[in-house]
């Protein structure tokens, strides 16, 4: 196409635009002339939506990523054409930290989404700005206040183990924690103990037996972490030790008070290293938050992850 | 030049005429005003629940170069509690597929990207939330066609053209509005524009096609979680001093501003009075108190865990047995694996382009038409032996409507055919050459053709590779190898005879590189053959094709009898 013909072209869009405004506005005076004053210039907006929203803390070595979707909305009132504008530009700034991309372009073909990935490079109050333009409408800026802060995590696991056999079911629980993390950085590495539990809560569902542990069955042991910041998250690996469940026997009563003792019973049925063979790969929000797993055949739980500010 | 100004004479002409009718024509009840639909929004904060779908798709050539893009929203939201999930399925930079999930319901903040977990974010500000109808193009007055029932909503709908719209030449216009009558909110929204270079700009030109339904009207009272994401329990007391807080599904993590004895108190005390008995205390370090109770009501478990540490004392709080919400179809969230992460994303792409196609009523699949072929040769327990029926399902489907025909030869050549349209909810049987009312029949046969081939495909999901891509009905698609062990004594007896006990499956995959929707699967698998007991009696092999193909052209209407 000649740049002559493009010229034509635009000076035809500005009139042609002129002339449905004259129009419009000439429709609302004779139609609804109280509507006039509020809606002579009916048009449209650029709308900034961030789905998802943005956390309020995010921390240094963080990749949080920014779901932004602009469109070209109707403010109300009678309907018009949209501009004719094919696309338009957005961009973000960050004071704390970079910004990938900086800048993008969208469509006004229903809106488009651009996602940012915000990477915080140090602490402090944030505000991250971004800015949507659309050809000659005027640009919508808006502004996601957040907090960097440095920070360290702590993992741990909680689960439980239950049966609900025809005559048994019993109970054992595991609490560990470990702190794992440097300030700033994107890799993560620590240690951690956990403890066990298990309990004799057993009993006959019919009630004609009550059994126990003799004593609970309670030990330590240790595990190792790994971990790395990814887009949105954190990806953990987890490597349980080695642990020696100590073996205990457990007795029943039955109806008429008859006691009886139970062979010794070793109790590695509860040792997490046993589900938790080899490395395990967990992911979490950037947020610290929970990851299912399971334990033998019955067990239940979630490795956590806690965030700490510092 | 002249060509210039006569366009601006029409243009301004027409404008004109528009003006001088303006007024005339009645809007819906309750609008109170000339326009048929002024603010696209306006009645959805009345509704107690619904789903929103959009769909905008333009086709055709920006500065010289083909474009085919389509980007899809499906919003539900309840009024009380508040919650909203939405789901989008655009483009990224490199126009491969990006889906994203959020949701919000009281402070938990939900974000799920492709095949990423669904995370919760604890957080006290909920973020704006994004409208499907908003993007709507406000309609002014418009030509009324009636009062039709769509979606199950009684509406008035009205056609949508160049006057209604009040545009110029730039683009032409042709559509419907369907607006709820009562309650003046939109139900259904279809508008195809088309333009050249006049709009689009210099080589460009193409169709922009917007369609939008309302679905699920005040239909769920519960609130029904997108699979992969999971409620959060917020049954288990939290200290006032709680700083940091972060509740998950099924834990509640906090720092709290208090000593071991009096967060032990807190918790014995909240506990009991919530219905709670303390079944254990654990107390084997002076710095740490675990607390174990149960809830015979709910047969629910909790674990509360009170740690000393600088600044107060660390609660973690975990419950266990909470049932699984049904929408999610079983294990919520993916469990721990020893392979990478990574290589999930491959069965994750594949199963995902089985849902992509599905449609049922109030759910449109990914695509907005297309025909959809399935053969499916199964191996079946003929009362003596292991036979073979043969199942032929084509369809036509168009949004959320479909018609099809499904066609059975049995092992003894006994052969039964069924032909059926769904059309906004309401079934029609095809007998004899005639057309009727149905009486639900054919919507479950509709509904459960997918039980066996989902069953297949889960098999085969283990060993998903990508190999490639190539061009299927002139679209690309990603090539995946498939082959894996299934489930079968499981998946039989948690499916009662329902669900196929695929012992293996095997074979190749095509997705559509755009959408992310199953164009082709061609599988060979084994199976336990089972009586109508659900006894396994032999095994045997099948064979299941699925084709789609004329993606965007089909039209399903009911015939003129």
């Amino acid at each position: 196409m000649s740049e002559e013909r493009t010229t034509i072209q635009k000076g035809y869009r500005v009139l042609v635009r002129g002339l449905l405004i004259m129009g419009i506005a000439t429709t609302f005076m004779a139609a609804a002339p109280e509507q006039a004053a509020a809606q002579s210039f009916p048009g449209w907006q650029v709308f900034i939506h961030v789905l998802g929203g943005m956390p309020a803390t995010v921390c240094v070595g963080d990749k949080v990523p920014i779901h932004v979707f602009v469109s070209l909305q109707p403010t109300g009132g009678k309907p018009t054409a949209p501009p004719l504008i094919p696309g338009g530009t957005i961009s973000a700034r960050a004071s704390h930290g970079t910004l990938a991309p900086a800048s993008g372009t969208w469509s006004i073909v229903g809106g488009s989404g651009l996602r940012f990935t915000y990477s915080p490079t140090s602490d402090g109050a944030e505000s991250i700005s971004i800015t949507a333009n659309a050809g000659s409408l005027t640009g919508t800026t808006i502004a996601l206040p957040t907090k960097v802060s440095k920070c360290e995590y702590e993992i741990g696991l909680s689960a439980l183990q239950e049966t609900k056999a025809d005559v048994w079911w019993w109970i054992a629980t595991f609490e560990g924690s470990g702190t794992f993390g440097t300030s700033g950085g994107s890799n993560l590495a620590g240690e951690g103990t956990y403890s066990y539990h298990v309990d004799g809560l057993w009993k006959s569902k019919d009630d004609t037996l009550h059994c126990g542990l003799v004593n609970p069955i309670e030990g330590s042991s240790s595990f190792d972490v790994s971990g790395s910041k990814i887009s949105g998250g954190v990806l953990v690996s987890i490597n349980f030790s080695n642990s020696q469940i100590p073996a205990t026997e457990y007795k029943c009563i039955d109806k008429e008070g008859k006691e009886s003792q139970e062979p010794m019973w070793s109790g590695s049925e509860y040792d997490p290293n046993k589900d938790f063979s080899g490395t395990q790969n967990m992911l979490f929000s950037g947020q610290g938050g929970e990851w299912p797993v399971k334990f033998g055949s019955n067990g239940s739980g979630a490795v956590y992850v806690i965030r700490r500010d510092q | 030049m002249k060509s210039v100004l006569r366009v601006i004479a029409i243009v301004f002409g027409s404008t004109l005429v528009a003006c001088s009718s303006l007024g005339n024509q009645a809007g819906p009840a309750g609008t109170g005003n000339s326009f048929v639909l002024p603010n696209p929004v306006a009645g959805l904060d009345e509704l107690d629940n619904y789903r929103a779908s959009l769909t905008v798709s333009f086709q055709g050539t920006l500065a010289g170069e083909p474009v085919e893009q389509q980007n899809t929203y499906e919003q539900n939201v309840w009024r009380t509690p508040h919650a909203v999930f939405t789901s989008s399925v655009s483009q990224d930079e490199n126009r491969a597929p990006l889906q994203l999930l959020t949701g919000t319901e009281g402070e938990a903040q939900y974000l799920k990207e492709g095949d990423l977990p669904c995370f919760v974010r604890w957080e006290d500000q909920p973020p704006t939330s994004f409208r499907p109808a908003a993007q709507l193009w406000p309609v002014g007055e418009a030509r009324s066609l009636g009062q039709e029932t769509v979606n199950g909503t009684p509406t008035l709908h009205y056609a949508i053209d160049n006057a209604t719209l009040n545009l110029g030449i730039e683009l032409t216009a042709s559509g419907d509005v369907w607006m709820a009558d009562p309650g003046g909110y939109v139900v259904r929204y279809n508008l195809t524009l088309e333009g050249g270079e006049a709009y689009f700009g210099t080589d460009s030109s193409g169709t922009i096609q917007i369609d939008y339904d309302l679905t699920q009207v005040n239909a769920r009272p519960e609130i029904v979680y997108p699979t992969g994401c999971l409620p959060v329990y917020t049954g288990l007391p939290v200290l006032p001093e709680a700083l940091e807080l972060n509740r998950q599904p099924t834990m509640t993590m906090y720092l709290a501003q208090t000593d071991l004895a009096s967060a032990r108190n807190f918790y014995e005390e909240q506990m009991e009075a919530s219905g709670w008995d303390l079944d254990v205390t654990h107390e084997t370090e002076a710095d740490r108190i675990d607390l174990l109770y149960s809830q015979p009501a709910e047969e629910l478990q909790a674990v509360i865990s009170l740690r000393e540490e600088i600044g107060g004392i660390r609660v973690v709080a975990s419950v266990f047995g909470l049932p699984v919400p049904v929408s999610t179809g079983g294990a919520a969230q993916p469990l721990p694996s020893a392979e990478p992460i990574a290589s999930s994303s491959a069965p994750v792409r594949v199963m995902e382009s089985f849902n992509a196609i599905l449609v049922s009523e109030g759910k449109a699949s990914v695509l907005p038409s297309f025909h959809l072929v399935v053969q499916h040769q199964a191996p079946i327990w003929t009362g003596s032996s292991v036979g073979q029926s043969h199942d032929t399902l084509i369809a036509d489907v168009e949004g959320s409507n479909v018609h099809f025909r499904d066609e059975v030869i049995s092992d003894s050549g006994s052969q039964t055919t069924e032909e059926a349209y769904l059309i906004d909810g309401q079934e029609y049987v095809v007998e004899n050459g005639s057309v009727s009312p149905g009486i639900g029949m054919s919507g479950l046969t509709w509904a459960m053709w997918p039980m066996d081939p989902v069953a297949i495909l889960a098999a085969s999901l283990g060993g998903a590779t990508l190999t490639g891509t190539e061009t299927l009905d002139g679209r690309t698609a990603e090539v995946y190898s498939v082959s894996g062990s299934g489930l079968s004594q499981a998946s039989g007896g948690m499916g009662g005879g329902l669900v196929l006990p695929v012992t293996s499956a095997e074979g190749t995959v095509w997705v559509d590189q755009q959408t992310g929707a199953l164009l082709r699967a061609v599988l060979d698998y084994e199976v336990d053959v089972k009586d109508a007991d659900g006894n396994v009696q032999g095994t045997g092999s099948g064979h299941l094709e699925i084709r789609v193909d004329q993606v965007g052209q089909v039209k399903v209407s009911l015939p003129a009898n």
